[in-house]
């Protein structure tokens, strides 16, 4: 009894991410996707259906809603009501996750590979991977940070050096240049 | 004990189903003045770059825009359905080739003498097993990567400062010292016609207007629909080019 007790304590923790797991787990996660693909492709599934399935994979390492956070700037955040801040996340990750399955038809069995992290600081790590295509290579690099109980999560992703979150950041605070929050809340769900 | 089992199961199966809210939840963001030293240092770069265009880039951004979607598109898609793939991209690695030149001397300029060994090394497989440069056999054989490089990367290498942003004419984004990059690259573009310059391919500027028509043709051919699938992702298309464009520089040039 106990020691099933102790297994279920075990199961429960594996979903805390630790910085010696993190090369591993990515490697691994990684090579998940790359065979979702691979069959999506081959048996012709549908981006829903293949990105319901990425995302469960990779859902409990993403931090969406600092993300959501970061993108705005914590200035912005500051001045935000709850059901703001709320509703803002929200729209934000659905924005995300719907820009990622758009990208789904562009896999034609390129090889992604691991190459290796890089720890920038000491709550801060970088995984560099590779998508490898004919003729060039393109650098992503997801990065992560040490939140509470050494638990690592991911808070930007950049793109050939490109980080997601700060072309957010520059659109967003054009945006409020022009226009309300409440405005740009709007704007966000016609997009989508 | 039994209840105590069904209570953990409950909540295992909560924590399964609702990793991503129960985390996020669960977990302080306390960091938080750390994330933004991280953005803000990258977000005053940006402010501190005027954009003293801003009217013109805008206008310019959009009317880009506009040919890029309603002529640059349609037509190399009807050049796509016309010609088989295994030809444009024997054109495409043809006029890559010819631009060897330009990539050799920046590559050299910036002292990269493992990349110009490489460079040289493609060219001369491409140019000669490679069929004049159709077949980028470096590549597909031989596994050598191109390496390219830019005047303005190499400006960039030298400590010149990007300067205000500028939207070029069909061109798109860029930025003063690209802009002055683009013209010396074009001096070393034995494609393009200058008088007087011992090293023309052409006869007339003609001539070399219709090839570089020819080969933004037949590059988007090969690429079509990633213009549109980008600018899906903006809320904003002026300032979302603007910030790419700056952030892939600054990757590029620290290369």
């Amino acid at each position: 009894m106990r020691y099933l007790i102790i297994s279920l304590f075990i199961v429960a923790n594996l979903f805390a991410l630790q910085e010696n797991q993190i090369k591993s787990y990515m490697d691994e996660n990684i090579n998940l996707v790359v065979n979702i693909l691979q069959k999506g492709k081959e048996n012709n599934i549908s981006k829903e259906v293949l990105s319901q399935k990425i995302f469960k994979i990779f859902d409990p390492v993403f931090n969406y809603k600092l993300m959501a956070r970061l993108s705005l700037g914590g200035k912005v955040w500051r001045t935000l009501t709850q059901k703001q801040k709320d509703e803002f996340t929200k729209k934000f990750t659905k924005r995300l996750k719907a820009s990622y399955r758009s990208k789904l038809d562009m896999y034609n069995g390129q090889k992604i590979t691991v190459e290796g992290i890089q720890k920038v600081k000491k709550n801060r790590i970088h995984l560099l991977s590779e998508i490898k295509g004919k003729k060039q290579k393109y650098n992503i690099v997801y990065k992560f940070y040490k939140a509470k109980n050494n638990q690592w999560f991911i808070y930007d992703v950049s793109v050939l050096g490109v980080s997601i979150i700060q072309t957010y950041r520059s659109q967003f605070s054009d945006e409020l240049k022009k226009m309300s929050f409440d405005e740009l809340l709007k704007k966000l769900d016609k997009q989508v | 004990m039994r209840i105590f089992i069904l209570i953990f199961f409950t909540i295992a199966n909560l924590y399964a189903t609702l990793p991503n809210t129960q985390i996020v939840k669960n977990q302080q963001i306390q960091t938080l003045d750390d994330f933004e030293g991280e953005f803000e240092i990258s977000d005053k770069n940006h402010a501190k770059e005027i954009d003293p265009l801003y009217g013109y880039n805008k206008i310019m951004t959009n009317i880009n825009d506009k040919f890029y979607i309603h002529i640059l598109n349609p037509v190399a898609k009807t050049y796509k359905a016309v010609l088989p793939k295994p030809i444009r991209t024997g054109i495409d690695n043809f006029l890559d080739n010819l631009m060897f030149p330009m990539r050799l001397l920046n590559n050299l300029l910036q002292f990269k003498f493992k990349n110009s060994y490489l460079e040289t090394q493609r060219f001369l497989l491409n140019s000669t097993i490679g069929i004049a440069g159709f077949i980028d056999v470096a590549n597909d054989n031989f596994h050598i990567k191109q390496h390219s490089e830019d005047f303005g990367q190499t400006l960039g290498y030298y400590g010149v400062g990007s300067g205000f942003y500028v939207v070029l004419p069909l061109l798109g984004p860029s930025n003063l010292r690209d802009s002055v990059g683009i013209v010396a690259d074009s001096i070393m573009n034995p494609m393009t016609y200058m008088e007087n310059r011992g090293y023309n391919l052409f006869n007339n500027s003609t001539e070399a207007l219709g090839v570089s028509v020819e080969k933004t043709i037949n590059y988007n051919s090969l690429h079509v629909g990633e213009y549109e699938k980008l600018k899906k992702d903006a809320i904003d298309l002026y300032p979302f080019l603007k910030n790419i464009y700056e952030q892939r520089r600054k990757k590029e040039i620290s290369e």
